[in-house]
C-alpha cells in the first residue's frame, strides 16, 4: 500500500514536468523514497549515434563510472542493458545471471561499476516498435541490499517516467522520427521479408510469382529509400522501424 | 473501418466474429499460453455473453477479423471486478459511465507495421466510442511488459495498483480516462488514425 502511494504520487508529480530539470529533481526524490541511492533514465542507441534531438539521459550514478562506461564505450559489454533485450518487465541486476549467459568481459562490467560504487539494481526496460531502446533504472551503492519490496512499484514508476522523458523529448524535437518515415510499397515489403529469411532472389520470386528482375528491383529500390549499401541493413532498418518484427523472419 | 457489434447486430456481424473468437484462441491460448478454455477452435468465455459489446476491425473483402477489443460493463461481472480484484490497491471503479477493456487481440496474419496500425485504430476507436456514448474511462487488466507501449499511445492511464506476479505473467490494473483533450493527445503521440467507426445499435440495458 505505501509503494502504491509511492507510485501515485510520483506519476501525479510527472504529469506536472515541464522541464528536464523538475523530472532530474523528482526522480532523484523518489529514487531516496525507495531506498536507493541512483537512478538512470536513459534511450539507448541515440548516444552510439551522436544525436542527440530526440535522446534521453538523466542519471545520477557515479561519476567515475559514468566517465569510465562512455570513454571505454561498455555499452556493448554491459549485461543489464543485454538484459534489458530480453525482457520488458522490471528485473533485478542480480538476477541477470539467470537470464542471459554472462562472459568473462560482462563480468568486468559488473565487476568495474561495484568498484565505483554501483551496486546491485533493478531496471524497467522501456521498448517501443520503431523507436531506440530505453529503460529507467534505480541502484543502490555498492554492499547495500537491494529492497525488493518496491519491484512493483519500480515498474510503475520506471514506465511513467520514460513516457515523461519521451514527451518531453517529442516537444524538443517535435517529432521522434528525426530522419524522414521511409515508405516502402506492400511489394517491397514482401521481398525484404523474404530475403530477411535468407530467401535468394529467384527463390523470393518463386515464391511470390514475379520475376527474379522485379525482386532485385525492388529490393534495390528499398535499399536507396533507406539509403543503405547491403541488404544486410536493409532488413535491420525495417526490423528497427517496425516495418516488420522480429517474428515475422523467424 | 471499425464495427461496433453487440448482441442487438450480432447477425450481421457472423462472420467478423466467428474470425475472431478464433484468432483469440490462437493469439491467447496458442501463442500467449494463457491458462484459460478454449471451444475447439474458438476461444470463449462467460463474459462473451448477451452485455458484452465488441470493437471490431476486418477485412474489407473476406471479412476476416485483423483486430479488436471486448468491452464489458463494470456494473457486471467483468474481469477486473470478478477475477483480479487483487490487483487494486484502491476500490475497484465501477460504474454506468465505465467500461472495462479485455481480449484485445490483433490477428497473427498481421505485419508488424499493419500490428501498429490497427492498434492504433483501435485505440482511436475506443475513444470514440467512449466519447460519442458519455463513457469517461476504460478499466482493464494489463501484462506490465505492455506498459510502455500502452502508455506511448498518449492517453491519460492511471494504475489502480501495484502489478503482481500471476502465473508466469506480471499483471497490473490500469484505468484510462478519456476526456475532450484525448483525442488532441493522441494525435500529439501520433496514433490517432481514422477509425470510421460505425455505432449501430445500442445494446440490452442492464
Amino acid at each position: 500500500m505505501e509503494s502504491f502511494r509511492i507510485a501515485q504520487r510520483f506519476i501525479d508529480a510527472a504529469r506536472g514536468v515541464v522541464t528536464l530539470r523538475d523530472l532530474e529533481l523528482l526522480m532523484e526524490q523518489v529514487a531516496t523514497e525507495m531506498g536507493f541511492d541512483h537512478y538512470a533514465l536513459i534511450h539507448h542507441v541515440d548516444h552510439r549515434l551522436g544525436s542527440k534531438a530526440a535522446s534521453i539521459r538523466l542519471e545520477n550514478y557515479p561519476e567515475p563510472w559514468v566517465e569510465c562506461f562512455l570513454e571505454k564505450q561498455l555499452y556493448s559489454w554491459d549485461p543489464i542493458h543485454m538484459a534489458s533485450y530480453a525482457t520488458n518487465i522490471a528485473f533485478a541486476w542480480s538476477d541477470v545471471p539467470n537470464m542471459i549467459q554472462l562472459t568473462k568481459k560482462h563480468k568486468e562490467v559488473l565487476e568495474t561499476a561495484a568498484v565505483e560504487g554501483l551496486g546491485d539494481g533493478v531496471t524497467v526496460p522501456a521498448n517501443l516498435p520503431g523507436e531506440a531502446n530505453g529503460s529507467c533504472s534505480f541502484a543502490v551503492r555498492t554492499g547495500k541490499a537491494l529492497r525488493r519490496e518496491y519491484m512493483g512499484a519500480v515498474q510503475l514508476i520506471g514506465s511513467f517516467a520514460f513516457q515523461t522523458a519521451r514527451n518531453l523529448a517529442i516537444e524538443a524535437a517535435a517529432s521522434v522520427r528525426t530522419l524522414q518515415k521511409v515508405a516502402l510499397s506492400p511489394r517491397q515489403l514482401d521481398c525484404v521479408l523474404l530475403a530477411g529469411r535468407g530467401k535468394s532472389d529467384w527463390e523470393i520470386a518463386t515464391i511470390l510469382g514475379i520475376k527474379e528482375d522485379t525482386v532485385t528491383q525492388h529490393l534495390d529500390t528499398a535499399r536507396e529509400r533507406y539509403g543503405v549499401a547491403r541488404r544486410v541493413q536493409l532488413v535491420l532498418r525495417a526490423v528497427h522501424d517496425g516495418q516488420l518484427a522480429l517474428c515475422d523472419l523467424l | 473501418m471499425v464495427h461496433l457489434v453487440n448482441s442487438r447486430n450480432v447477425n450481421s456481424y457472423r462472420k467478423p466474429l466467428e474470425s475472431m473468437f478464433m484468432d483469440r484462441k490462437r493469439v491467447f491460448i496458442d501463442i500467449l499460453k494463457w491458462d484459460i478454455h478454449s471451444e475447439g477452435t474458438y476461444e470463449r468465455d462467460q463474459f462473451d455473453d448477451e452485455y458484452s459489446e465488441y470493437l471490431i476491425i476486418s477485412d474489407k473483402w473476406t471479412d476476416a477479423h485483423m483486430g479488436s477489443v471486448r468491452l464489458l460493463r463494470t456494473d457486471r461481472p467483468h474481469i477486473l471486478g470478478t477475477l483480479f480484484p487483487h490487483l487494486c490497491d484502491i476500490p475497484v471503479p465501477t460504474g454506468p459511465s465505465i467500461r472495462e477493456i479485455t481480449r484485445l487481440c490483433l490477428s497473427p496474419r498481421l505485419r508488424a507495421a499493419e500490428r501498429l496500425e490497427v492498434r492504433n485504430r483501435l485505440a482511436t476507436a475506443l475513444v470514440e466510442y467512449a466519447l460519442l456514448t458519455g463513457i469517461t474511462s476504460y478499466t482493464g487488466v494489463a501484462e506490465m511488459g505492455w506498459l510502455t507501449q500502452i502508455l506511448a499511445l498518449g492517453w491519460r492511464c492511471d494504475p489502480l495498483g501495484i502489478p503482481k506476479p500471476v502465473g508466469k505473467s506480471l499483471l497490473g490494473a490500469l484505468q484510462i480516462h478519456v476526456g475532450t483533450e484525448t483525442i488532441r493527445l493522441l494525435r500529439q503521440a501520433g496514433t490517432y488514425t481514422s477509425s470510421g467507426l460505425k455505432l449501430g445499435s445500442q445494446p440490452k440495458a442492464a
